[in-house]
C-alpha cells in the first residue's frame, strides 16, 4: 500500500508492506529515504528503525485527521486532502474567519467599505486576548456576518471582502 | 474546616482536592454542565452541578456556589486561581454566609486588587515601584503628557486588572489613544471598571516573584523566588526557582521587600509579590497576586513545603505551620505549562476533544494535570492541559529532566504548545538563563520559524503513513482487517494524498535515537 503525504511543498511517498513480520515502511524520497522496520508496541505506538537508529512514534486517527508524534523529533497533524476542501479554500479568497473561538468585541467596517489588504475589520476577544481580524485582500466589504457581542467559533466566516480587480 | 468546596475546575481544582484527600478532609467539587465528567469531578467526594458552560453562569456565579456549599454542608471554600479567586465580593459573600474563605481577607483582596493602591502599599514600606502615572486617563492629553514625561514606551494597564489582561504597550504618542481605548474596553468587560493607569515599560526586564505565606496575625514568611520571564502575550509558560538572574544579595533584598509588603497588609494565606528585574540588577514592585498561583509547584519542590496544605492550616487558624528559619531552598525546579494553543499562529487558544494524553512522570518529575485522554478542552475556559514540573539538585539537571519528560509526552487532539516547549528546553540561551520577558516574541519565535531538517519531515511522514494504514481503534497492534473496521475508515482503500494541517514542527535537531 502506498501513501502520499504533503509536508509543506514536498510530497513524501511511503509504501507499507505488512505481509511479513516485522513489517516495513519504505520512504521513496528524502534524507532518510529507504526502508524502516516497524514494530507495533501497543495502541497507536510503533518503534521504527532504519537499521542504524530507532524512533518511537505515536499516532492517532480522528476522522480524516492524523495526529503524529515522534519522540525527540516533533509532531504534526495531517488531513486528507479532498477536492472539496481545496475548492473551498480557493473559491473564497476574500473571507475573513475567526482565528479562535471567542466574542466579537468590535466591528470596524461596514458593508460597502473599500478596504486595504491587511486592514483590521473586526476584533475578537477570548481568554485574555484581543485578536485583530484583517482583510485578506484589498477590495470592497460585501458582507459582515457578526455584530459586536456575538460569540463566534474558530473558522467561522465573520465577513466577506470582494477582492478588487487589481488585487486579484 | 471539615468539608471544603473547591470553587474551580481543571488542574488547580485537582491540586486542592488532592491536598484535601491527604488530610482526610471531605471535599465538594462544582462543575458546569459540560464539565460533568471532568477530572476534578472524579477526584472529589461529591460534586454539584452549578450551571451551564459559560463561566458567568457557573464558575463565576456566586449565588450558585454558595448554594452548593449550603446544600452539601461545606464549611469552607477554596477558590483556586482565576475565576473568583481574587474577587473581594466573593470572599466577603463566603464569609458572610458563615463559611471560611481559604485565602486572604476580603479587604486585602480589594486593596491589592486595585493596582494603584497596591503600589501605594509598596511605597509605604520603601519598596521601589515601576515609575507610572495614576491620573484620570479620560483626560487623553494629560495621559499623553505623562507618558511623554516618563518616556516611551509605556504600558497601559487596567487598574483593577492584573496578569497582563488588557495590557497594551505603546511606543509613540499616535498609538496612545487607541491603546487607552482598547485597554478600557477589556478592563470594563473583564473587571467591571474601565479605569486604567500608565506604567513606564522597562526594556527587556525579567519577571521575578516571591512566594509569601501570612497567618493574618502579622507573621509573614517568604519561600524564595520564582523566575517567570519566559512569557508569551504577557502570560507565563515556564517558571523556575531559583532565578538564574539573582545573586545572593539581590535575592535577600527581594525577599525582604516581599515580606515587608505582606506585613504592611497583615497578609493571610498564600500570595505572590511580583517584581520586574532590570538588566542592572535593580528591581521594582509590580503587583501582589492574592491567591495560590499556577506555578506554585516549583516552590513546593525546592522548599519541600506544601503550599495548599499551608493555606488550609492558616484557614483553620493554626498558623503557617513553620517559621522562616525552617524554609530552606534546595536544588532547582522548573515548570512548563502545556496549553491547547497554536504557537505558530500567535499562540491562539484551541479547544476540542483530547484523543490521547500521555504525560509520563518518572524520576524527578511532577505532573499536575486537569484532563486525561477522552476529556475535552472546552472553548469556555482557560485551555491549560497540564503542568510538567522537573526537580534537580541544580538548574541544569532540572532542565534536562524537563526536556526528557516533554519529549516523552504525547497530547493528540487540539493543537498544543508541546513542541514549542520542547524547543525552549533545548535552546542554549534558555539553558544558560539568558532571557527576559520579551525573548519569546522577539528572539525565539522568529528563530523557530526556520523550518525543520529533512529528517524530521521524513520521520513524521513515515509515522503518519502508519497512522493511516493500521487500525488503531481496535487492538492497535497489527494491520487492520481487510475492508477496515473500527473508525469506519477502510484501511485498504486507495489512499489519497495528505497535507499537513498545522505544519510540522520540531523541537531541535537532536536526531532521535531512543
Amino acid at each position: 500500500v502506498k501513501i502520499a503525504l504533503r509536508l509543506g511543498a514536498a510530497v513524501h511517498e511511503v509504501e507499507i508492506d505488512d505481509s511479513s513480520s516485522p513489517f516495513t515502511a519504505k520512504l521513496t524520497s528524502g534524507a532518510l529515504a529507504g526502508e524502516f522496520r516497524v514494530v507495533p508496541l501497543g495502541p497507536g505506538r510503533f518503534r521504527m528503525s532504519d537499521g542504524r537508529r530507532t524512533w518511537l512514534a505515536c499516532v492517532d486517527r480522528d476522522g480524516s485527521v492524523r495526529h503524529v508524534t515522534v519522540e525527540g523529533v516533533g509532531e504534526a497533524r495531517f488531513e486528507r486532502e479532498t477536492k472539496g476542501r481545496r475548492a473551498a479554500r480557493d473559491a473564497h479568497p476574500g473571507d475573513l474567519s475567526s482565528p479562535m473561538p471567542g466574542t466579537v468585541v468590535k466591528v470596524l467596517a461596514k458593508v460597502g467599505d473599500v478596504v486595504a489588504r491587511g486592514q483590521n475589520l473586526l476584533v475578537v476577544e477570548a481568554m485574555k486576548m484581543e485578536i485583530q481580524v484583517s482583510a485578506p485582500a484589498a477590495g470592497r466589504v460585501r458582507a459582515i456576518h457578526a455584530a459586536e457581542g456575538d460569540a463566534c467559533d474558530a473558522g467561522q466566516v465573520l465577513a466577506e471582502v470582494e477582492p478588487s480587480e487589481e488585487a486579484t | 474546616v471539615k468539608k471544603v468546596l473547591v470553587a474551580n475546575r481543571g488542574e488547580i481544582a485537582c491540586r486542592v482536592l488532592a491536598a484535601l484527600r491527604e488530610e482526610g478532609t471531605a471535599s465538594v467539587a462544582v462543575h458546569s454542565d459540560v464539565d460533568a465528567g471532568a477530572l476534578h469531578v472524579r477526584r472529589a467526594d461529591e460534586a454539584v452541578e452549578i450551571g451551564p458552560a459559560p463561566a458567568t453562569e457557573s464558575y463565576l456565579n456566586v449565588e450558585r456556589l454558595l448554594d452548593a456549599a449550603r446544600r452539601t454542608g461545606a464549611d469552607a471554600v477554596h477558590p483556586g486561581y482565576g475565576f473568583l479567586a481574587e474577587n473581594a465580593d466573593f470572599a466577603r459573600a463566603v464569609e458572610d454566609a458563615g463559611l471560611v474563605f481559604v485565602g486572604p481577607r476580603p479587604e486585602t483582596i480589594r486593596l491589592l486588587g486595585d493596582k494603584r493602591r497596591a503600589r501605594d502599599v509598596a511605597r509605604s514600606v520603601k519598596v521601589p515601584v515601576v515609575p507610572g502615572w495614576e491620573g484620570d486617563a479620560s483626560d487623553r492629553a494629560g495621559a499623553a503628557r505623562a507618558a511623554e514625561a516618563m518616556g516611551w514606551p509605556v504600558l497601559v494597564k487596567a487598574a483593577l486588572g492584573g496578569g497582563g489582561k488588557g495590557m497594551q504597550r505603546v511606543t509613540r504618542r499616535e498609538e496612545l489613544d487607541r491603546a487607552l481605548e482598547g485597554a478600557e474596553r477589556v478592563a470594563r468587560a473583564s473587571f467591571g471598571s474601565a479605569e486604567v493607569y500608565l506604567e513606564k515599560a522597562i526594556v527587556e526586564p525579567r519577571h521575578v516573584e516571591v512566594q509569601i505565606l501570612g497567618d493574618g496575625e502579622g507573621t509573614v514568611v517568604h519561600l524564595f523566588e520564582r523566575e517567570c520571564s519566559l512569557q508569551r502575550r504577557h502570560q507565563k509558560i515556564i517558571e523556575e526557582s531559583p532565578s538564574p538572574a539573582l545573586g545572593a544579595k539581590a535575592r535577600e533584598a527581594l525577599v525582604k521587600a516581599a515580606v515587608a509588603i505582606g506585613k504592611a497588609v497583615g497578609y493571610r494565606s498564600a500570595g505572590t509579590c511580583e517584581f520586574l528585574l532590570d538588566r542592572d540588577g535593580s528591581f521594582w514592585f509590580l503587583e501582589v497576586n492574592a491567591r495560590i498561583q499556577v506555578e506554585h509547584p516549583v516552590t513546593e519542590l525546592v522548599t519541600g513545603k506544601d503550599l495548599v496544605r499551608a493555606q488550609l492550616g492558616i484557614a483553620r487558624g493554626e498558623g503557617i505551620g513553620f517559621a522562616q528559619e525552617d524554609v530552606e531552598a534546595k536544588g532547582a525546579a522548573v515548570e512548563a505549562r502545556i496549553y491547547a494553543e497554536d504557537a505558530d499562529h500567535g499562540f491562539l487558544p484551541q479547544a476540542g476533544r483530547l484523543l490521547r494524553v500521555e504525560l509520563p512522570g518518572g524520576p524527578w518529575i511532577r505532573v499536575d494535570a486537569g484532563v486525561g485522554s477522552g476529556d475535552a478542552v472546552p472553548v469556555h475556559y482557560d485551555p491549560m492541559i497540564a503542568k510538567v514540573i522537573a526537580h534537580g539538585s541544580d538548574r541544569a539537571s532540572a532542565w534536562r529532566r524537563l526536556a526528557r519528560a516533554l519529549d516523552a509526552a504525547v497530547v493528540h487532539g487540539p493543537v498544543t504548545n508541546l513542541d514549542f516547549l520542547r524547543h525552549l528546553a533545548r535552546r542554549d540561551d534558555v539553558l544558560a538563563g539568558r532571557f527576559h520577558t520579551e525573548s519569546i516574541e522577539t528572539v525565539i519565535l522568529p528563530e523557530r520559524a526556520k523550518r525543520a531538517a529533512g529528517e524530521t519531515r521524513d520521520l513524521l511522514a513515515v509515522a503518519a503513513a502508519l497512522a493511516d494504514r493500521f487500525d488503531l481503534a481496535a487492538d492497535g497492534t497489527g494491520p487492520a482487517a481487510a475492508g477496515g473496521a473500527g473508525s469506519g475508515t477502510s484501511a485498504r482503500r486507495a489512499p489519497g494524498p495528505f497535507e499537513s494541517l498545522a505544519g510540522w514542527r520540531h523541537p531541535g535537531l537532536r536526531g532521535g535515537g531512543v
